[in-house]
């Protein structure tokens, strides 16, 4: 586990100047764009649509079914009729971005910063706000939440799923809509699995490089394609260390996972699917280990054991269009032993979800939720402990929501609510309304207003957190210890978005979206009062009183284009802008030991990324991508810019070839300084795989 | 200890990203040029696919007699906004179907579509489907559209996008009220078939 930053000295910083770099780049590009066009005559002349529609013609009912098309060129209609910033990115895109764990996937949509703290952990954020554990963020799997209450947030490192089996990944930047579960504060990450029906056969990818050294997918799917289907995949990888000043390569990261997933359509009506995963990980890393004992304070290298499981069964009854439920069971397993810290937790959580039309074009959706997670912590190191050791959490959450079509399929208008208790708040509220107008078929114009909070965790409310500040002047040792705070409160928002969405012709695509987030009661270090001598836990110590408030508030605003550019059939570009200004400050008579810096500047002002997905014949393809990072000053991060590559050879229909390079513009890059001791490079990596698919 | 940063960072190329993406650039256009030559045929778009669908739907469909009697020609129609732009045409040159030269003809109400024999429902007309379905009914004809939930809605047959592929959908209940009679080959590739269940 790592320290709150106020703990790690890091209250001086400097600013990086960023360099004109990217856009020369993005410069560079663009010729290269404008010379790729010139070079290329347009092939699509009427005789050649002529020929196409000849020899497609000829081909039988199963043989057309059974033909790929080119994607869409248009946002797809879900996407067009979202009153929200939702971005989405496709198992194309995944396949084609050559990232190998959903959070390098993610990189792909504006709006969302992902820096790599080491191999196996990121920093992750949504409009701001970028950690260790996404706290404000909502991360769910199949309809699963894989948000832990224990720390608040996501561990990112047991989130593992086969890429080759993800349907697409929804990435919602904002409060979401009310029917998404709790602490969706600052935008939902909605990773959605194929259905059993498209994953027929047996895929094997396997491969390996420098740094992602070997990894190895597979799966097998059966079923009739129509009532029963089924699959069943197994990964298992090993990652080396990044790059390391020091040569304390502590950071190698191994995982084994297995699981598989059922669909049953029972009858016209209903469908129920069951699906589960067993995992096993070891996770590099280093800990600050603190003990009230000497030597009080240690770095200590070693692996975090994870492992776990979950099950889940999900039953959707259709009565018809518009109308319909599903009820939804999971079981979480979740086993943690770092160093300095361990979790053991069983979740059990259960949700429905209902729709129904009312006359003059209303659909209502509600719903209920509840969940209940068990965790023990025992005490590793004296420094770190919860009290009780054993703790159950518990939410209870409802929702309901109105979508009124004003006028049909042009104007709608969306209010409802969000209901939520949990055994840290009361009964809350998080109401919000949305109007969605579509003056014709090319464009979207979208405004909401949401209010949201993130409620608290074990982590402000149970957790005893000290750290080795120093010796005192009458020789005892100094610590500082976070405290549980009983009046920690629900960190509160209220966010206005604006989006526009435009078609601009067959093959261009424009989305943009702004928004003023308004935060109120955020996450503070507070000092609690004076020092003073504590004799227990033993042996006597000085100890400086602090614990975690809700002394910060501030604002964010912010603006992402992302543009998509189909120049031709077989060649995509996409590219985004994101523009981040946070301004936090300490409320007036706040204790705050100076969180608002680091957390205005923890996250990037400017991002940019490019990608270019080129299909150079029918069996090889070229993807390039390219991404800007703004500095993080209380990082002490410098701006980046750097580009990843990958060229696929698709040798017969059931083989594919296919080389990536990841990080490729120089040896290695910082990202995020979070690790104790030095900070860690990415490396520039390069690896091969080979996917066999029958 | 960021005394370390500092100086790794300091240590950096001039200009990597420049010189990067310049031989980047020769590099895709040598790709380029050597691949335009071996003559790329890239997938067919979606709306190449429906109007082959399209195409092929008719030979696996038997109207009622009184209906195939009124025309010479065997009509397929676009009701709405025309997604195919010219492509349906391609498909249908010089095609027919039980000896009946196939034709064309965009409309613009179902009223007009006495003559059709495949309807195809444009997504334009989605606020306007249950009138234009009973009246493609009483008319026999056989309904087509790619919008969402068109069969369970009562369209005969539905063009349903599954990954990145086209395939459909079949309301065999609408296609009986319809009095048309689909081929066992047609419901044997359809993804699912639709049937009011008569034994509940």
């Amino acid at each position: 586990m790592n320290r709150p930053a106020a703990f790690s000295g890091q209250t001086e910083f400097k600013t990086f100047r960023s360099r004109s770099a990217p856009v020369s780049l993005v410069l560079t590009l663009l010729m290269c764009g404008i010379h790729f066009l010139s070079s290329i005559a347009y092939a699509e002349d009427s005789s050649s649509d002529q020929q196409s529609a000849d020899r497609l013609k000829q081909l039988t009912l199963e043989q057309l079914g059974n033909l790929e098309v080119t994607t869409p060129e248009r946002a797809p209609e879900q996407v067009r009729k979202t009153s929200a910033a939702i971005y989405v990115i496709t198992q194309d895109a995944i396949q084609r971005s050559g990232a190998t764990t959903i959070p390098e996937a993610l990189r792909l949509a504006p709006g969302v910063e992902v820096a790599r703290i080491d191999s196996n952990k990121w920093s992750i954020g949504i409009r701001g706000f970028g950690g260790r554990l996404s706290r404000d963020a909502l991360v769910l799997i199949d309809g699963r939440t894989v948000y832990t209450t224990l720390l608040a947030g996501t561990y990112w490192e047991v989130q593992n799923v086969m890429l080759q089996d993800v349907e697409r990944i929804e990435v919602i930047r904002g409060p979401g809509a009310t029917i998404w579960g709790p602490n969706a504060l600052n935008g939902v990450i909605n990773i959605i699995t194929k259905s059993t029906k498209d994953t027929h056969g047996t895929l094997v990818t396997a491969g390996g490089g420098n740094v992602d050294q070997g990894f190895m997918n597979t799966r097998y799917g059966g079923g009739n394609g129509k009532t029963f289907d089924y699959r069943v995949y197994s990964l298992g990888f090993v990652r080396g260390p990044e790059y390391h000043p020091d040569r304390n390569n502590y950071d190698s990261w191994r995982a084994v996972q297995g699981g598989g997933r059922m669909d049953f359509v029972a009858n016209d009506r209903d469908s129920f699917t069951l699906q589960g995963d067993i995992y096993d990980e070891g996770a590099g890393e280093t800990v600050t280990s603190v003990t009230y004992a000497s030597p009080y304070q240690q770095i200590v290298r070693g692996t975090e054991l994870l492992s776990g499981g979950n099950i889940l069964g999900r039953w959707q009854h259709t009565q018809r269009e518009g109308k319909d439920f599903q009820l939804q069971f999971y079981y979480d397993r979740t086993n943690r032993r770092e160093p300095n810290f361990a979790d053991y937790r069983n979740t059990f959580d259960v949700d429905f979800l209902d729709r129904f039309r009312l006359p003059a074009g209303q659909q209502i959706t509600w719903g209920f939720g509840a969940r209940a997670s068990t965790g023990r912590n025992p005490t590793i190191v004296s420094g770190l402990y919860f009290i009780p050791e054993t703790r159950t959490d518990t939410l209870y959450s409802g929702f309901f929501q109105d979508e009124i079509a004003v006028v049909q399929n042009r104007l709608s208008l969306q209010f409802g609510t969000k209901l939520l208790k949990t055994n840290y708040t009361g009964l809350r509220f998080q109401p919000t309304a949305r109007l969605l107008w579509m003056p014709n078929d090319k464009q979207t114009l979208w405004a909401a207003f949401t209010h949201a909070l993130r409620t608290p965790s074990d982590a402000e409310r149970a957790f005893y957190l000290s750290g080795f500040t120093g010796t005192f002047v009458n020789g005892l040792p100094f610590f500082a210890r976070f405290n549980p705070n009983p009046n920690f409160k629900s960190e509160e928002m209220n966010g206005y978005e604006f989006g526009y969405r435009h078609l601009l012709r067959r093959s261009l695509y424009f989305d943009l979206a702004a928004f003023f987030n308004h935060y109120n009661d955020l996450f503070s270090e507070d000092i609690a009062g004076p020092a003073f001598v504590e004799t227990n836990p033993s042996p006597p110590h000085v100890l400086l009183p602090a614990d975690f408030g809700n002394g910060l508030f501030g604002t964010t605003r912010g603006i992402e284009i992302a543009p998509e550019w189909r120049p031709l059939p077989s060649w995509r570009l996409a590219a985004s802008y994101s523009f981040l200004q946070m301004e936090i400050s300490r409320r007036p008579g706040s204790a705050d030991v100076g969180t608002a810096p680091i957390v205005e500047g923890s996250s990037p002002r400017h991002q940019v990324t490019a990608e270019s997905d080129f299909d150079l014949s029918k069996t090889l393809s070229l993807n390039l991508t390219y991404r800007y990072v703004s500095g993080l000053p209380a990082q002490m991060m410098r701006s980046y810019s750097t580009g990843d590559a990958q060229f696929a050879w698709q040798a017969k229909p059931c083989l594919r070839f296919s080389v990536v390079g990841q990080n490729l513009f120089q040896p290695y890059h910082f990202e995020f300084a979070s690790d104790p001791g030095p900070n860690v490079g990415i490396k520039r990596s390069v690896y091969g795989q080979v996917a066999w698919q029958r | 200890m960021k005394l370390a940063h500092r100086t790794g960072s300091r240590i950096r190329s001039p200009q990597p990203e420049r010189i990067l993406s310049k031989s980047a650039c020769v590099f895709l256009v040598l790709l380029l040029t050597a691949f335009q030559s071996a003559g790329q045929e890239p997938r067919p778009s979606e709306s190449q696919v429906e109007a082959a669908y399209l195409y092929n739907f008719g030979k696996f469909v038997t109207f009622p007699p009184n209906r195939s009697a009124n025309s010479d020609s065997f009509q397929i129609c676009v009701l709405g906004k025309d997604p195919f732009e010219g492509i349906l045409a391609a498909t249908v040159r010089g095609e027919s179907i039980n000896g009946k030269k196939i034709s064309l003809q965009r409309i613009s109400s179902v009223q007009q579509g006495q003559d059709c024999s495949i309807l195809f429902v444009s997504s334009s007309e989605e606020g306007r489907l249950p009138a234009i379905l009973s009246t493609a009914q009483r008319l026999s004809l056989l309904t087509v559209s790619d919008m969402k939930n068109f069969a369970e809605r009562g369209g005969v047959i539905e063009l349903v996008r599954q990954q990145d592929r086209i395939r459909f959908e079949v309301n065999l209940t609408a296609a009986q009220e319809s009095h048309l009679a689909l081929s066992s080959e047609l419901l044997k590739v359809a993804i699912r078939v639709l049937q009011k269940n008569s034994n509940r």
